[in-house]
């Protein structure tokens, strides 16, 4: 096992230098670099430009050295500082305009595998192991329809639904009074009253899915020799169920962990304008439009950092899970 | 006859009848399918009296494992036990008990499961879960029947692997199925049906998915272990071979039905039903020589849902009488000695005037053939293999670093003469196919020749040709391959797939491919009305039919068949090798034919070459190789096939199944840690390995004792 991570964990490392090459390179796309996107946005909005603050910028980001030492100056500065460079667009650091909404995407990405799982697991159990009851049949109908409802339409509902009905206004993630008061007890409750929509918005679909792909594994499974060897030896069907096909038809849930996150920020921006949700997806929407591309490139960058770590977290839990993939069977 | 009762005498009873431990009567087990309703068991009647080993045997599709499931309540929707009774009599006395009358999932059931009666499969490796160890997987039987500690559960887990001869038990208790052999895994299955000493073990095929070497092994464990504890076993099997080397009583099944049943000396001397003497018949033996035309069961079982009326059998039995057969059902009738059979023909109500007893089946003799003058060597050869290695890298860790090399095909020298065929046996994992796959260049190999001569020409070496000089070659050699079932695609119809070839190759399109096809499909024995069909619809026999004839599409030379017969029944068997060999005749076909079934190869080779970890360690023509066999590997090959004879069952030389590692081959000889031969100092120095030897004309061996050594084949004599 801790062979099987350490191995994981090395290969990580060229796919995290691939992946700060790649943000680097968006960084670099738009013609010219920060300093004359600067000088023009300064110059459209009719404000002049202080050389000696335009000179410290180039220092600051060494934009007259060539592109290796740039690159350097930039990876360094957020590896050893944690400092991903300023966005003129907000006229902030970009690690503070991060460091609000950065942590609301995980929380918003953790709660939606969470329901996921919960409602997934039992059902897709029950209509592999009831098969063609009245169950099965509602369960694959109401799955279809979760997976064919555009989640934007499933949003507008929902909120039609806690405004008619809760007569509660559930957009963003938290009420107005809250939403740059200090946590407390009392904001926590709010998050959690409107974090409710989005979660089941943007799981529904995944939830869907899981259902489906738990329900044909699982058919697969019970079926199998072991399964029937397993009987033959006098263990109960419970046990039998839990023990031996479960554990062999779970493992899709696990790799949920690692494509919810890149789904949550890239399918799902229209969800979040929707629902006015102050999380990264729209925020990186609106800087590449705008061309704000340290706040770009730091998105795409802790997003699929964030994404590999994912995936390593699931495939170390398949692995202690299934013992061919510990022991490198194919 | 359906809900008869059987009570009182058994077989075996000489003096006062014992009762019996199961009893089946009027048994039916049924599938709702798409196709209709199958009758998959149709009231069988069979009992098996304590402490004997009953036989149930029949071709494929026959109901002998819904039987088998029935009784334990195992078989899965859509099918269900809809009439009969499965009377079980529990240990230690008591009321016996219906288990047809409880459902699948009745608690009283998981009594009797595992600690009653136990079951081992066909495929011990998908009976265990890949997700717990060996250990995990028996201790939890142990602790669930047994009421065990997790500790003590452990330790028995290692004395039971133990009991069932498995090596180091205490690292194998912590591995996976799939860190194990196949007959380790059936080891384990063993240990586990065992743990509970249930009265009656019930084994379905426990050993056809396994080399003949190991079987022999599984075979005696069962022995050895039902003499220790008086358990009676159920053992399902289609191989007469091991029907006659473990059974006391036999049960004949075809179509749902017990069509006869007596002591093993009974059905092997005085068979009476018409379908259990061609049962007989078809079984290629050990020690009959080449033959001619192989016996067969005409005609093939029909599918389940289809049960003729009448005699099940009246379509295919040849002595079948018109306006009797095909109305009358038989009851199975005791002919006073406790040999029961369900015919007509033994019924003295039924049976005609005239129709004498016993049966006697006119059958030509099986011709032994002389060996065939193309075969004797004196025209060049064919294809010659020379010095070949197909070494298999071993990849590890991080960056795929090579750690070690599969020695799969390790200096194989050897010459294939026009026309003959040319057997390659060996265990599973020897290197058998690998070869074949370098000789028809499905694989390049890491050195060494093979030197093709095509027409009158010079020889080329085909293991360097690319392009089209590839493909012209791959004209000339083609393969059948082993699994019927998955080598056809699902999606294409037979045009396509026996045309493919046509295609590929650019030869032949349009109706002229049609017309190949439909002229190549009547060769092999399939109507042409087939043309449009998906292989889905076609029996296993069919389908290597198929295989066949898109083999042969191309007009080959030279045809490598990998395993082509080893996916099927005893009697579809017979009627492919005779296939097989009139084809060869027809478009003077070379085959290379490989196989772990020696008496297949006996049947079909004129010459054979003997595989062990990738080197040939014999090489003989087949009656020499047969009758007297110079290597120890040989030897121990030719005495692990059991002999449909119950008169034979003799002591026999047994290879351990701990087989070496083939990255890490012992030094010295590579057979020294198995061979009963083997002499320390001699056979286990690094220094003086075995190299094939010329011992006679066509006969080479690689052992350094071959000399002084008097090793013992098969008799030839009937
Ligand atoms: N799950 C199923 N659904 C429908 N039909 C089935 C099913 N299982 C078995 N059958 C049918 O039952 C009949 C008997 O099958 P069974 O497996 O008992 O044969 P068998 O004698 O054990 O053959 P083999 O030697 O190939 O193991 C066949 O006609 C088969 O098609
Ligand atoms: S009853 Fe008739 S058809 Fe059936 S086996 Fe006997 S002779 Fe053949
Ligand atoms: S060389 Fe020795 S170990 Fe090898 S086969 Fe001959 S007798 Fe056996
Ligand atoms: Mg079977």
């Amino acid at each position: 096992m801790l062979g099987f991570v350490a191995r994981r964990l090395g290969l990580m490392v060229p796919t995290l230098f691939a992946i700060s090459l790649v943000s680097f390179a968006i960084i670099q796309l738009p013609p010219g670099d920060y300093a004359t996107t600067l000088v023009s946005q300064l110059e459209d909005s009719g404000q002049t430009v202080d050389t000696a603050q335009l000179e410290a910028i180039r220092e600051r980001y060494g934009l007259d050295q060539p592109i290796v030492v740039q690159y350097w100056t930039w990876i360094s500065n957020i590896v050893l500082h944690g400092d991903f460079g300023q966005s003129f667009q907000w006229n902030q650091p970009v690690a503070d305009l991060l460091s609000s909404r950065l942590p609301l995407t995980i929380v918003l990405t953790l709660s939606t595998v969470l329901f996921t799982w919960i409602v997934a697991f039992p059902i897709g159990l029950y209509s592999a192991v009831r098969q063609y009851s009245w169950g099965d049949y509602v369960a694959t109908t109401v799955g279809f329809l979760g997976l064919a409802i555009p989640n934007f339409l499933l949003a507008l509902g929902l909120m039609y639904i806690a405004l008619t009905v809760f007569d509660a206004d559930v957009g963003g993630l938290f009420s107005a009074e809250y939403e740059e008061a200090p946590w407390s007890l009392a904001r926590f409750a709010d998050l959690l009253g409107h974090l409710w929509i989005p979660v089941i918005v943007l799981g529904t679909a995944g939830t869907a899915g899981l259902i489906r792909i738990l329900r044909a594994n699982l058919l697969d499974e019970l079926h199998k020799p072991y399964v029937v060897a397993a009987r033959s030896r006098g263990l109960s069907e419970t046990r039998i169920l839990f023990k031996y096909p479960l554990r062999v038809a779970v493992s899709p849930f696990l790799s949920t962990i690692g494509w919810v996150l890149p789904l949550l920020v890239s399918g799902e921006i229209v969800v979040s304008q929707v629902l006015s949700l102050p999380t990264t997806g729209p925020l990186l929407l609106r800087a590449l439009r705008s061309q704000d591309m340290y706040l770009a490139g730091a998105i795409i960058l802790l997003v699929s950092v964030l994404t590999v770590v994912g995936t390593l977290l699931s495939d170390i839990l398949l692995a202690r899970m299934d013992p061919r993939v510990r022991l490198g069977i194919r | 006859m359906t809900d008869m009762e059987f009570t009182g005498s058994t077989l075996t009873a000489a003096g006062p009848a014992v009762p019996p431990l199961l009893e089946l009567s009027g048994l039916r087990t049924e599938f709702a399918t798409r196709d209709g309703l199958v009758r998959a068991v149709d009231g069988v009647d069979l009992r098996i009296p304590p402490g004997s080993t009953v036989c149930l045997v029949g071709e494929s599709g026959c109901g002998k494992s819904v039987t088998a499931r029935s009784i334990l309540g195992l078989v899965d929707p859509p099918g269900h036990v809809s009439g009969g009774h499965i009377w079980w009599q529990p240990p230690g006395g008591g009321e016996r008990v219906d288990l047809a009358a409880y459902g699948r999932t009745d608690p009283r059931f998981r009594r009797i499961r595992g600690q009653q009666i136990s079951m081992i499969f066909q495929e011990p490796l998908a009976a265990l879960s890949p997700m717990y160890t060996v250990g995990d997987q028996l201790g939890e039987m142990l602790r669930l029947h047994r009421g065990l500690t997790k500790a003590e559960a452990r330790d028995e887990a290692i004395a039971l692997l133990k009991r069932v001869h498995i090596p180091r038990p205490e690292q194998r208790v912590d591995e996976y199925s799939f860190q194990l052999s196949g007959g380790m895994c059936q080891r384990v299955m063993i240990a586990m049906a065992l743990s509970c000493s249930p009265d009656l073990l019930i084994a379905d095929e426990p050993t056809t998915a396994l080399d003949v070497t190991i079987q022999a092994r599984i075979l005696d464990l069962i022995a050895e272990l039902q003499a220790d504890t008086g358990m009676s076993v159920l053992f399902i099997t289609h191989d007469l071979g091991v029907v006659a080397e473990i059974a006391d009583e036999v049960a004949v099944m075809y179509l749902g039905r017990v069509v006869e049943h007596g002591s093993t000396e009974q059905i092997f001397t005085d068979p009476r039903h018409p379908y259990t003497h061609r049962l007989l018949r078809s079984v290629p033996r050990l020690g009959s020589g080449r033959q001619r035309v192989l016996p067969t069961v005409r005609g093939q079982v029909p599918h389940g849902a289809r049960r003729p009326s009448g005699c099940a059998f009246h379509p295919r039995c040849d002595h079948a009488i018109a306006g009797v057969c095909d109305t009358v059902d038989p009851a199975a009738l005791d002919g006073g000695d406790g040999h029961e059979v369900a015919c007509v023909l033994y019924d003295d109500a039924l049976r005609p005037d005239g129709r004498t007893l016993p049966l006697t089946v006119v059958e030509p003799e099986p011709v032994a053939e002389p060996v065939a003058a193309a075969v004797t060597g004196d025209r060049p050869p064919l294809l010659e293999v020379r010095d070949l290695r197909m070494h298999f890298p071993i990849r590890h860790g991080l960056f795929g670093r090579t750690t070690g090399q599969v020695h799969a095909v390790d200096g194989v020298s050897l010459a294939v003469r026009p026309g003959e065929t040319l057997g390659l046996v060996g265990e599973s994992g020897c290197g058998k196919t690998t070869l074949g796959r370098c000789i028809v260049r499905a694989e390049t190999p890491t050195s060494g020749q093979i030197q093709y001569r095509a027409g009158d020409g010079d020889p080329v070496d085909v293991t360097r040709l690319t392009g089209g000089a590839l493909r012209r070659y791959q004209r000339d050699v083609r393969t059948v391959f082993q699994d019927p079932f998955s080598s056809l695609n699902p999606r294409m119809t037979l045009r396509q797939i026996i045309g493919d070839p046509l295609v590929t190759h650019g030869i032949a399109r349009g109706s002229e491919l049609t017309d190949r096809v439909a002229e190549m499909l009547r060769k092999v024995g399939l109507s042409p009305d087939y043309l449009d069909r998906y292989p889905h619809a076609f029996s296993g026999g069919q389908r290597q039919r198929v295989n066949i004839a898109r083999a042969l599409i191309l007009g080959p030379r030279l045809v490598v068949a990998d395993e082509a017969v080893s996916a099927l029944d005893v009697s579809v068997r017979a009627q492919i090798l005779n296939l097989l060999r009139e084809l060869q005749d027809e478009f003077q076909l070379t085959y290379v034919f490989i196989s772990h079934d020696l008496s297949v190869v006996e049947a079909l080779c004129d010459r054979v070459a003997v595989m062990y970890l990738g080197k040939i360690v014999e090489l003989a023509d087949t009656a020499t190789l047969f009758t007297a066999p110079k290597h120890p590997y040989t030897e121990a090959l030719l005495s692990a096939v059991p002999v449909p004879e119950p008169g034979r069952r003799t002591r026999r030389t047994r290879l351990s199944d701990d087989l070496p590692d083939p990255v890490n081959p012992p030094a010295g000889c590579w057979f020294h840690t198995r061979c009963p031969h083997a002499v320390a100092g001699l056979c286990d120095q690094p220094g003086r390995p075995p190299v094939l030897d010329t011992v006679a004309a066509g006969h080479d061996v690689a052992c350094l004792r071959h000399a002084e050594l008097d090793l013992t084949g098969v008799r030839t004599e009937m």
